[in-house]
């Protein structure tokens, strides 16, 4: 990233007329007010996390072993779970999202603990609760961390436990549906991985509202990948496959590496040129092999790498050699022929590789 | 005059990619100035490059796959001096390939790195067919020794990176098989303290090959998980012996050591990062152990002191890490 003052870059936009003049000064405050409340960095809210999850978990054992609270009385374990949440989102009221001195810093770091504690007990009440009442088995759990992150998820702006939050709610959601070992519930997985794809796919390129909705989209890359490997990797305990209708997610991951590409071009004229038809035709041919990981990863490679997200790339690097090895760790085919295809496919690639090299097309503008 | 001078700082400021957005969000900026500020923040895309690379590495990695695939199917069927000659040969399209492309390009030193991890699969293979009984740590000492000069002048890091795997992997077997856990740590945390300060020396003298940050990051990773075995080694049984006390001494040393370089030579915001959460989970360790010798047991009053002390120490931690932060601001 290059170190780029607001002058330097309004001065730029102005010469390059993509904004008025006159609109600069307003432009220049809001930068610096927005300085003032921006989020901790990535590195300050993991050194954050992992000192919430140990101070939480070490809270839990606490009220446990005290008895300070009664782990029997449901009722009484969802009361202290609000009652921590409120707590939650009070402290880090009082340190005004944006912590710049050591109060302030406490402040959040306290905070922090608190939610979690508070919506692991939350969690835990709500669930026994339907548990008890509806036989509701993982449901209950799901439907209370869904109910207090949807509670929490306007005032609570730590983006961190938004994530895991959200992550954690498509986990369970995910979990109570195989749960239920019925393959009529087929059609609700589909569901939840094409408006899980959409939903992304909106927020990812929507412009009002992707800042402030990053931990929904990192929630939702990672809970794709998970239900990919889950969907390849059939456990012998239960036979999964019988519940994931992999050419569904294959249809709709061939349209997401379809939109990735299309997007990356960003005009109809660069589509025709032979490079991006050389690509939307690899698009589809991965579509016809079924190599629905690859195609995942290779979406998040392409829309991070547009949008200059080194965190959705380095996911995509992270995911893609796994689920290169499962394709062809799963192809039904001998140890012989499997050679022969991975030399094949590794040929191809190099192949398009020295066509770039040829046509002059790999090097820095 | 105070006016103009809070004027001159603001438009001094440097922007990050998260007032873009607020910006592009709240209606103050097009899409399209969006997409020139972010340009102008990143650079350019290079999408050529980029697929270049992309293709190499994948065409590479599957091509390799797939030799190991032939061999695991052919195994009984292929006769020793044509299992032989197939790896030599592509070890020498390796070279091949690296003398073609020349090595100041990516695809040379890919080719490079391929031959390097042909000679792996030779030694495996040599090792088998002659029975040659040897443990696991000298095929690891020799694949080490074998690629280190191809490694040395290929200038690139992701063979740097496959040869210190390797060669730490020589330097655990090796131990291990004389059941010695404490020299094995020890030389461990020497073999990769070296590693690393070679590179750092080498970004001081301003080598621009070893720039990438993640060869940085994955070296003090890897340091950082033995410089913490010996830590916890004494905190939970002292004076096992003395050389783990030695390494734990060496352990507090190298974090010392790393956090100086880090905060005052290099200044990395993400490397200080990743220390204070070791720091931490030590202080947490060592704190939560003082408290269960004082108690003798799990009582409440332990979890919650040890509780309240994780909060110090991770909240200490923030607040010294935000200072360095805008301390670092504020020089530039």
């Amino acid at each position: 990233m290059i170190k780029l003052s607001i002058k330097e870059l309004l001065n730029n936009c102005v010469k390059n007329r993509l904004i008025e003049e006159s609109a600069a000064p307003l432009i220049e405050k809001f930068i610096y007010e927005d300085q003032k409340t921006k989020q901790l960095p990535l590195y300050l809210q993991g050194i954050m996390g992992l000192g919430a999850l140990i101070t939480s978990w070490t809270g839990v054992l606490f009220l446990n072993d005290s008895k300070l609270i009664n782990f029997e009385m449901t009722l009484e374990i969802l009361l202290w779970g609000l009652g921590f949440v409120l707590c939650a989102i009070l402290i880090i009221k009082k340190s005004k999202d944006a912590p710049q001195g050591p109060t302030s810093i406490i402040g959040v770091q306290s905070s922090f603990c608190m939610i979690l504690l508070g919506k692991y007990l939350f969690t835990r009440g709500f669930g026994t609760i339907l548990t008890l009442h509806f036989n509701a088995k993982l449901w209950g759990p799901f439907l209370g961390l869904l109910l207090i992150t949807s509670i929490t998820y306007p005032f609570y702006r730590i983006a961190i436990e938004r994530f895991l939050s959200i992550l954690g709610a498509l986990v369970l959601f995910q979990f109570c549906l195989l749960n239920e070992k019925n393959s009529d519930l087929s059609w609700a997985l589909n569901l939840l991985f094409l408006l899980q794809a959409a939903l992304g796919g909106y927020l990812y390129t929507s412009y009002k509202i992707y800042s402030a909705s990053k931990p929904i989209i990192y929630a939702i890359a990672a809970n794709l990948c998970l239900m990919v490997l889950i969907a390849r990797y059939e456990p012998t305990a239960y036979d999964f496959s019988q519940l994931y209708d992999l050419r569904f997610f294959n249809g709709v991951l061939t349209f997401v590496l379809l939109g990735s590409v299309i997007s990356a071009a960003k005009s109809f004229q660069k589509l025709k040129t032979p490079p991006m038809i050389l690509a939307l035709g690899s698009v589809i041919a991965l579509g016809i092999l079924e190599s629905l990981g690859i195609m995942l990863a290779l979406s998040f490679l392409i829309l991070g790498h547009a949008k200059h997200e080194k965190l959705l790339v380095a996911l995509g690097a992270l995911f893609l050699p796994a689920f290169l090895f499962s394709y062809y760790y799963m192809l039904d085919l001998n140890l012989m022929t499997k050679s022969g295809v991975l030399i094949g496919s590794g040929l191809l690639a190099l192949t398009g590789a020295f066509y770039l090299h040829v046509k002059q097309l790999n090097a820095k503008n | 005059m105070h006016q103009k001078d809070t004027e001159n700082d603001i438009a001094n400021r440097s922007v990050d990619r998260h007032a873009i957005d607020c910006l592009s969000a709240n209606h103050l900026i097009s899409p399209k100035a969006r997409e020139h500020a972010l340009d102008l923040l990143y650079g350019d895309h290079h999408w050529g490059l980029w697929a270049y690379r992309t293709l190499l590495a994948i065409g590479i990695s599957l091509i390799l796959s797939g030799v190991v695939c032939f061999f695991a199917f052919n195994w009984s069927e292929i006769n020793s001096t044509l299992k032989f000659a197939i790896i030599e040969f592509s070890i020498l399209v390796g070279l091949i390939g690296t003398q073609f492309f020349q090595l100041n390009k990516l695809s040379g030193k890919i080719s490079l790195l391929a031959s390097s991890v042909l000679v792996g699969v030779f030694l495996a293979v040599f090792g088998q067919i002659y029975q040659t009984s040897t443990d696991a740590s000298l095929f690891f000492i020799l694949w080490t020794l074998l690629i280190l000069p191809w490694v040395i002048i290929s200038k690139f890091l992701a063979s740097w990176a496959l040869w210190i795997v390797v060669a730490n992997l020589s330097c655990i077997f090796y131990w291990l098989q004389f059941e010695k856990s404490d020299v094995m740590l020890l030389c461990l945390i020497l073999l990769n303290s070296t590693f690393l300060a070679f590179r750092e020396y080498g970004i001081i003298q301003k080598v621009n090959w070893l720039k990438g940050q993640w060869f940085r990051l994955m070296l003090l990773a890897i340091l950082l998980v033995v410089t913490q075995l010996p830590i916890y080694q004494f905190i939970f049984n002292p004076a096992f012996s003395d050389l783990s006390d030695f390494n734990a001494i060496l352990a507090v040393v190298a974090h010392i050591g790393f956090y100086a370089t880090y905060r005052f030579k290099l200044c990395d915001i993400w490397s200080l990062s990743a220390i204070l959460s070791s720091v931490c989970l030590i202080a947490t360790t060592c704190i939560g152990r003082l408290l269960y010798l004082s108690f003798n047991e799990y009582s409440p009053l332990f979890f919650f002191l040890t509780g309240v002390s994780s909060l110090a120490v991770f909240s200490t931690a923030l607040l010294h890490l935000q200072f360095i932060i805008q301390q670092k601001d504020h020089r530039e």
